[in-house]
């Protein structure tokens, strides 16, 4: 894994605000779950792709001036910081009077401290989807049936006999093909999340 | 049995194992359960962070609102890394390709490794050029189907080079991506004056992108849409040329495949056309109809064997030549037709009309060459470039020795777009006298005068000689006061070195002076003109390679009563705010620039003036030349012009990015007492809808543009504007027009509309003419009228204000911009 010490990791690559492909890397990956943690948290179709979008953007302003203390915690919980005052932006905007109360209630919702089953959310959906990003990187360096020996056995948990006879593969061919691809998406994963 | 180590499951893992090795590993994990849970833990798969169920949750299909943010945020970032001024993104951590995985390693015994996909390794940076990461872009050259081309600078070498990243659809598969970066690098070995040369080959976040031979001029499509037929001794040098082009291009075994107008560069410093984007043409395209039958681009230039996907070869480059030379002899293509299948049909079949009833001034063998050149079958055509090459050479020996007409002639080949510039005074006829009466009336209210700008600025021009020659010899004046300084000083960059924040700096002469271009960080200043004083202010180093500001600042700035004259081709000559310049154009800062009685004229091309997040005030003042008078990419910036003059290709293009939701106002621009002579007035470049719309406040005001206003939309902006309701009900919303006495051109289009990587198609017919405009607007019939109006040419000389833009007869009250619009 020598290879994780010679490529920079996302996290430091977005730090140069004008790294395009670094930042479309960042968008592919947080979006996404900006929109759905946006969603969950009442927000439209919409107006959560606007959410997500203006988080970003603040991502890109601040970055670059180390706004996030790493000693305080991680990368991940900083942007949660920062997604849920860009949604506390857009309900404010929203309840002005005469918009219903329904959104006000929301606001005083968002305006309490994270509760811990929020954080835990935000990071299971963000595992959650990581690992199919970087799942998706990797897949085209796979031969299809490695990578379905992969898939059958760990994400839809199949029996490795199952798989194996449906695959005609050995079942050890089957252990190796997945912790193969399984060490390539943690590498993959890693180099998105390194704050090193 | 022999259970394994873990340094052995590691190597398996990572791919490093023999054949053999892997097999013997592969029978031990069959039998040893030990073994393969020792495997599954040091590949993590019970370490997951999610397991199980959770895991077997697809994340949620994206909904269009989401990827058409992320898609918006994307092309907004592009757009920043690509504006003028940046550095291009070019470093060791952009081949992504080449970071494949532990598999990189693996040994013969990767069954299963990620060592099997070769990967784009392909685009391992081919170098001719240097690539420290030190090629600047200036300034984007123009988009078609090939991609987007910009002008940029390679600082380490010195020199300008365009860049062009290619569009992704040429490269579908990795079989065509690997395929052009091949064409591209068997074109990148040809070294030849007629061939746009390629300095290397490189992988810009993710794109092949070309470092190219920067030519200086315009392409042969450019060239014949002003003049649509050449003359001879044009024509013979540009056959010659590119006979020579393609001979040496074919000898290296490259067929160009789509030789067309657009791919013809014609040099004007060094007097000769060059072939451009050799091999790009897709090769499905090639064929003209794809299997789904849709014919791409137009195929008016294709040789009858490409029109039917047979293996090509040189001659038919030679076919296309001479559909090139047709088309510019005649004026017309010699294979027309509406649709694309009557062309090809055309092409396979017809004859074209001879040559010899249309042009009869070209001698009989010239016309017969180029006719021979259309023989439908390749053997009946020269056998060769080299041969077409010879025979021009034979007969211009015999015809051209010792003429002098032909180098008077060649000048007018290169000239041609220089002059043009100076036949830009297009003057025109009077108006009819109801309408120049129409006017008088018009303008009755007259705008503030201003003394200051009705100096004699003839009376101060030896005073600005005898300055030059001073500061020829050496001798230096101390002409610069700060408010916060005793002294003087002796040069801008000392005064505002000294000023504090918040002085004044005022100039106590002419000038000119030079200088290398300033940048103010958070100094607020206004920098003036002492009474009686005209200063101004020149680029230290000539060249046209320095991309120097004249000033450039993050806060707020008044400059008064300077001329700048900056005749470089420096895309900014005032800047307020980071926005287009700083390293993002997503940043935020602010200022408030107001530029007040100054004379910024321009370089070949480039903005004027550029704002970001700020106000620009510009007053009594003149932007003149230039591809922009006035740039500007909004967020919240407004901008306010009084009783100024503006004259360029575009007045106003702006670059309308994602706004963001909360605004403190609707963006503003508000127009009094101007002129403006101009191609398009506003160009709205637009990468979503601006919402709230842009204000647009015009009154007595001169506007005199081909178009008012030009939406250009970038492919992030779904939506087909070229259907002429969507294209009027989207600039309603995206804009509201206040208009109050106005004068148009005669003929103008109103609304004009290109979507990029498109060609142009034609205006909408609905708003053309004043009437169409003013209802769709709901203005006041009666308020602003069409003339006829005079327009004179661009000169770097200061003009006396007072009697420019007057119309012969006298009887058009144009006299306005820093002065007053009725006599």
């Amino acid at each position: 894994m020598s290879n994780t010490e010679t490529r920079a990791s996302l996290l430091l690559r977005i730090r140069d605000a004008t790294n395009t492909h670094a930042w479309s890397e960042f968008v592919e990956i947080y979006m996404p779950l900006l929109h759905a943690y946006a969603m969950r948290n009442g927000l439209q179709d919409s107006d959560a792709a606007d959410m997500a979008q203006d988080t970003v953007r603040q991502v890109i302003r601040t970055i670059g001036r180390f706004e996030y203390d790493r000693s305080k915690g991680t990368f991940r919980g900083w942007l949660l910081g920062v997604a849920r005052n860009e949604i506390r932006k857009q309900l404010q905007k929203r309840a002005k009077p005469g918009r219903g109360s329904g959104e006000s209630q929301m606001l005083a919702v968002l305006d309490q401290q994270a509760a811990p089953s929020e954080e835990d959310k935000w990071e299971k959906e963000y595992q959650l989807h990581v690992f199919h990003w970087a799942a998706d990187r990797v897949k085209g360096e796979f031969r299809e049936n490695s990578w379905k020996a992969f898939w059958q056995t760990i994400v839809e948990g199949e029996e490795i006999a199952k798989v194996a006879q449906g695959l005609d593969m050995s079942a050890g061919a089957i252990y190796i093909a997945r912790s193969r691809i399984l060490a390539r998406i943690r590498q993959e994963i890693a180099m998105a999340e390194s704050e090193e | 049995m022999e259970e394994p180590n873990d340094d052995m499951l590691r190597k398996l893992i990572s791919g490093q194992l023999s054949d053999q090795e892997q097999q013997t590993l592969e029978w031990m994990l069959e039998d040893s359960a030990v073994a393969r849970k020792r495997l599954d833990e040091i590949a993590g798969v019970d370490s997951l962070p999610i397991q199980g169920q959770e895991l077997r949750q697809l994340p949620a299909k994206r909904s269009i609102p989401l990827q058409s943010a992320m898609d918006g945020l994307r092309q907004e970032l592009r757009a920043s890394a690509f504006l003028p001024g940046q550095k291009l993104p070019i470093g060791p951590q952009l081949n992504p390709g080449n970071t494949a995985g532990p598999g990189n390693t693996a040994g013969p015994g990767n069954t299963a490794g990620p060592g099997n996909t070769a990967g784009p390794t392909i685009f391992a940076t081919q170098t001719d050029v240097s690539l420290t990461g030190n090629i600047e872009i200036r300034r984007e050259l123009g988009r078609g189907g090939m991609g987007v081309v910009y002008e940029a600078f390679d600082n380490d070498l010195g020199r300008r080079v365009a860049v062009k990243v290619l569009s992704p659809h040429l490269m579908e598969n990795a079989e065509a991506k690997k395929r052009l970066m091949l064409e591209a690098k068997a074109v990148a070995q040809i070294h030849h004056e007629n061939i746009v040369a390629i300095y290397s080959i490189l992988q810009i976040q993710g794109t092949p992108t070309l470092i190219q031979q920067f030519v200086p001029g315009e392409s042969l499509r450019q060239r014949l849409e002003r003049e649509p037929q050449l003359s001879y001794d044009e024509l013979y040098r540009l056959a010659l040329h590119l006979s020579k082009g393609l001979e040496a291009a074919h000898a290296g075994g490259i067929i160009h495949r789509d030789l067309k107008p657009d791919n013809i560069l014609l040099d004007e410093e060094a007097q000769v056309a060059r072939i451009a984007d050799f091999g790009l043409a897709k090769q499905r395209e090639s064929t003209a109809v794809s299997r789904e039958g849709v014919v791409a681009g137009t195929p008016s230039f294709m040789s009858p064997e490409q029109s039917r996907g047979a293996k090509l070869d040189g001659r038919s480059d030679l076919f296309s030549l001479g559909v090139v030379l047709y088309y510019a002899a005649a004026g017309k293509l010699p294979f027309q037709g509406d649709d694309p299948f009557v062309i090809l049909d055309q092409i396979r079949n017809a004859r074209p009309v001879s040559l010899s009833t249309i042009r009869g001034d070209l001698p009989s063998w010239f016309i017969e060459s180029i006719e021979r050149l259309l023989s439908k079958s390749p053997d009946d055509r020269f056998g060769s470039a080299k041969e077409l090459r010879s025979t021009l050479e034979a007969k211009s020996s015999a015809k051209w020795s010792g003429s002098r007409l032909r180098s008077v002639r060649m000048m007018v080949f290169v000239l041609g777009p220089l002059l043009l510039v100076g036949l830009l005074a297009i003057l025109v006829s009077s108006p009819d006298s109801q309408k120049a009466i129409g006017i008088a009336g018009l303008f009755s209210s007259s705008p503030p005068q201003n003394k200051d700008t009705d100096l004699d600025r003839s009376a101060t021009k030896t005073e600005r000689e005898s300055s030059v020659a001073k500061s020829g010899s050496g001798i230096n004046p101390s002409l610069f006061s700060v408010s916060n300084r005793e002294e003087r000083l002796s040069s801008l960059e000392a005064a505002i070195e000294a000023a504090e924040d918040g002085s004044t700096i005022a100039i106590h002469g002419n000038g000119p002076f030079l200088v290398e271009g300033i940048n103010i960080v958070d100094k607020r200043l206004r920098i003036v003109a002492a009474e009686g004083f005209t200063p101004e202010f020149r680029p230290a180093r000539q060249s046209n390679e320095s991309a120097v500001q004249f000033l450039r600042t993050n806060v707020d700035l008044l400059i008064k009563g300077i001329t700048i004259d900056w005749p470089i081709e420096s895309p900014i000559a005032i800047a307020s705010g980071d926005s287009i310049l700083g390293r993002t154009a997503l940043s935020s800062s602010g200022g408030r620039l107001v530029v007040e009685d100054c004379f910024v004229i321009r370089g070949r091309t480039g903005i004027c003036i550029g704002t970001g997040n700020g106000e620009l005030k510009l007053i009594r003042s003149r932007l003149q030349g230039g591809e922009a008078a006035i740039g500007w990419a909004t967020f919240d910036d407004s901008i306010e012009v009084e009783q100024s003059f503006l004259q360029s290709k575009t007045a106003f293009a702006m670059l309308i990015l994602g706004l963001p939701r909360e605004l403190k106002r609707p963006p503003l621009i508000s127009l009094s007492h101007v002129t403006v002579h101009a191609d398009d007035l506003f160009n709205l470049i637009l990468f979503r809808q601006p919402k709230p719309p842009v204000v647009f406040d015009v009154r007595d005001s001169v506007l005199d543009a081909s178009t008012l206003i030009r939406l250009t939309v970038t492919p992030t902006y779904k939506m087909d504007i070229f259907e002429s309701a969507a294209m009027l009900k989207m600039i309603k919303e995206s804009a509201r027009w206040n208009e109050q006495r106005c004068i148009h051109p005669k003929g103008g289009v109103y609304l004009s509309s290109r979507r990029v990587r498109q060609v142009q198609r034609p205006v909408d017919s609905n708003l053309i003419g004043i009437d169409a405009w003013l209802s769709f607007w709901r203005i006041e019939k009666s308020n602003s009228i069409e003339a006829q109006i005079l327009r004179k040419p661009i000169t770097n000389k200061l003009p006396n204000v007072l009697q420019e833009f007057e119309s012969p007869s006298g009887s058009i009250p144009l006299n306005c911009g820093a002065t007053e619009l009725s006599r």
